[in-house]
């Protein structure tokens, strides 16, 4: 009897808690999937990166365009102020190609004689910045000044989807917006009003490589670059990653043998009470 | 030095264990681990970091770009404050569950250790001087100006001026050092108290019959705990910034405060509670209560019975709205969810004051 009002007890307890957690989860199923009218923004969607795998890595060749993408576009506004051209070799360029880079750019130097000076530049410079500061920066950006790009990919909700789809999402503004001069009307980014004008049109460049330049393409290969700036020890990670991933079955049998080899006496072990001649307990009547 | 090897060998060697405790035993040993984890790879980033305003953040980027290795100590040093409250949270869900409270000492100094990690990670959060960690930092300092007469003093001392500045982050800095040394004999204490009447266990009863030694039986145990740092490991090297937020990636910019602003995963729960109650001191009282009420399980004076079932149970849904809590902490202050926000919490106090009750209502029930 009493262990039927237990076992009764015990299937009531795990279905109320079964169901209090599947409430709850509900709920906050529903609410995170309703949309509000409140959300002035779209929501950028979801592309298939070829770094977006838990082990996938970098297209370098992509980036190496986005490279050029950034260096012949966006360079003439944001700056990258952690990247230097030394991080470049041997990761997506040859110390050729990287200390070349840096000779086309224009660093302001102090020379011998504490003039100011411009010099070509060399693979200990950083990528150079194309204001003298931020207020210059904003100045010449109507009061907006262009954020620095090395950690962009990190440092926006989405992350590469939301950098491709603000490139690519620029659209006529609709009845009731009012776009003032020298801003553009782009849905992805935050209230809709940008003060960076659309930089990405097809053709717009020439690829060394010979691919076609698209719109897309560019938008692409720079979000590419861009992520490899946020995090250019991304793949070694990820590499790092499916390698100790690899050990941990192994790891799991010598540690799970090793356990139950120690215990195997305590776990083995039996209880008996043996009436002893002479002291057994009270007979019952 | 002989009394040191004694001492050592009477924690974790000859100390006389109960065969019963389960993996739910191993979080202990865990948690030791990630404090002397965080130790490490914390005085690692202390050798690079710059505790100024206008270095801190290019001083972590420095550690994330130039530093051999950096971005590895870093994403683990960040990370492991996760896989602490992950530990802490089993942990202190165990005890629940099996009454561990029963051990008062050990009750209120695992308490106290709790209080000292949530500090202590608010403050490394801090250093990151991001836009995320500047502005929970004005957010979290300012409450304390509730505190009644000494409040506005203590906040513009903590602060060493009129708002957060590069000397309130110099004082964060020192503290974040030093707290985690103040941990780490809080946590022998934790032990030794522990071990003056041995770990509660799954049968409810400790009595000092039929043991094991510690060694070999529970290092053979404990070393499964490896098995959690490889996955702790492969995780953070898979999604390092999963549980971080895109505006830790922004430097501090004191004019400008992000639009949402969100603690860590770890305090979302608290953070709910503080915005459901629309009275500022209110709120902070109800934020200190959360974690305060959990003292209160030492007066608990039942050693008898139990109603072990009963006791599950409210654990569970305590979990369970704690977890829906934690959801609400993230979402933005409209409805449904101010109006959630309040019914969890009532949740959550109810839940967890039902619990001590239970506890002292069993009592009168069997004797
Ligand atoms: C004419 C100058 C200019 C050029 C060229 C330019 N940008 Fe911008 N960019 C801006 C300004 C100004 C802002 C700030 C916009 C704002 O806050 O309204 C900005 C903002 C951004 C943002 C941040 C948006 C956000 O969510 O805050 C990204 C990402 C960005 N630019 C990427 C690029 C890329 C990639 C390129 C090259 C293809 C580029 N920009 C070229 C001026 C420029």
């Amino acid at each position: 009897m009493q262990r039927a009002v237990a076992a009764g007890t015990k299937k009531f307890a795990i279905g109320v808690g079964i169901a209090a957690a599947a409430g709850a989860g509900g709920l906050v199923y529903a609410l995170e999937k309703s949309v509000y009218a409140s959300d002035h923004v779209v929501h950028p969607y979801h592309l298939p990166w070829s770094h977006s795998g838990k082990f996938s890595s970098f297209d370098i060749a992509s980036v190496r365009r986005g490279y050029e993408v950034y260096k012949q576009v966006c360079a003439a506004c944001h700056s990258m102020k952690f990247i230097h051209y030394r991080h470049f070799v041997d990761t997506i360029m040859t110390e050729e190609e990287a200390k070349a880079e840096a000779a086309e750019a224009t660093i302001n130097a102090l020379d011998d004689r504490g003039q100011t000076i411009q010099r070509p530049g060399i693979l200990t410079d950083a990528l150079p910045n194309p204001y003298a500061n931020k207020k210059a920066a904003a100045a010449a950006n109507n009061g907006a000044a262009p954020p620095d790009l090395s950690l962009m990919s990190l440092a926006r909700h989405g992350g590469d989807d939301y950098i491709f789809a603000l490139l690519t999402g620029y659209f006529d503004a609709p009845a009731g917006v009012k776009v003032d001069e020298g801003k553009a009307y782009n849905p992805y980014f935050p209230g809709g009003v940008i003060s960076m004008p659309q930089q990405l049109f097809d053709e717009g460049i020439e690829y060394k490589d010979g691919t076609p330049a698209t719109q897309s393409q560019q938008a692409k290969d720079v979000s590419a670059f861009m992520h490899w700036c946020a995090e250019p020890f991304h793949d070694t990670r990820k590499k790092w990653a499916l390698k100790i991933a690899a050990f941990i079955p192994f790891v799991a049998v010598v540690l799970i043998y090793g356990k139950r080899h120690i215990w195997t006496f305590t776990k083995s072990q039996k209880f008996a009470w043996k009436p002893v001649k002479g002291r057994e307990p009270p007979k019952q009547h | 030095m002989k009394g040191l090897m004694n001492f050592v060998n009477s924690l974790v060697v000859v100390l006389p264990s109960s065969k019963t405790l389960t993996l739910s035993w191993n979080f202990g040993s865990m948690l030791g681990m990630v404090l002397a984890f965080q130790i490490l790879t914390g005085t690692f980033l202390a050798m690079y970091y710059s505790a100024d305003s206008l270095l801190a953040f290019s001083s972590v980027q420095y550690i994330m770009y130039e530093v051999n290795f950096g971005w590895i100590f870093r994403i683990f040093h960040f990370n492991g404050a996760s896989l602490f409250f992950v530990f802490l949270y089993l942990h202190i869900f165990k005890g629940l569950f099996f009454m561990s409270y029963r051990l008062k000492k050990v009750w209120m100094s695992g308490l106290t250790i709790y209080l000292l990690v949530m500090m202590e990670a608010f403050m490394g959060y801090v250093l990151v001087w991001a836009q995320m960690s500047f502005w929970a930092s004005v957010v979290i300092t300012s409450l304390l100006s509730v505190i009644p007469i000494w409040g506005p003093m203590i906040v513009t001392w903590i602060w060493s001026g009129f708002t957060v500045s590069g000397a309130t982050l110099k004082f964060f800095f020192v503290l974040h050092f030093l707290v985690p040394w103040g941990l780490l004999v809080l946590m022998l204490v934790h032990l030794i108290f522990l071990h003056s009447t041995g770990s509660t266990s799954v049968l409810h009863c400790h009595g000092d019959y039929d043991k094991v030694c510690f060694a070999p039986e529970y290092w053979g145990k404990d070393v499964y705990n490896i098995l959690v740092w490889l996955v702790f490991i492969v995780m953070s090297l898979i999604s390092p910034f999963v549980l971080g937020d895109a505006e830790m990636f922004i430097e501090a910019d004191p004019m400008m405060s992000p639009v949402h602003i969100v603690p860590e995963w770890y305090f979302l729960f608290a953070y709910a509670i503080l915005r459901a109650i629309p009275n500022k001191i209110l709120g902070v009282i109800a934020l200190l209560m959360s974690i305060v009420i959990f003292y209160f399980f030492a007066f608990v004076n039942n050693y008898t019975s139990s109603l072990v079932k009963l006791n599950k149970l409210l654990v569970f849904s305590f979990i369970v709205s704690s977890v829906v809590l934690s959801w609400l902490g993230q979402c933005l202050v409209e409805d449904p969810f101010t109006l959630l926000s309040v019914i969890f919490s009532l949740l959550y106090f109810g839940l967890s004051s039902t619990l001590l009750f239970v506890f002292m209502f069993s009592k009168k029930l069997f004797e």
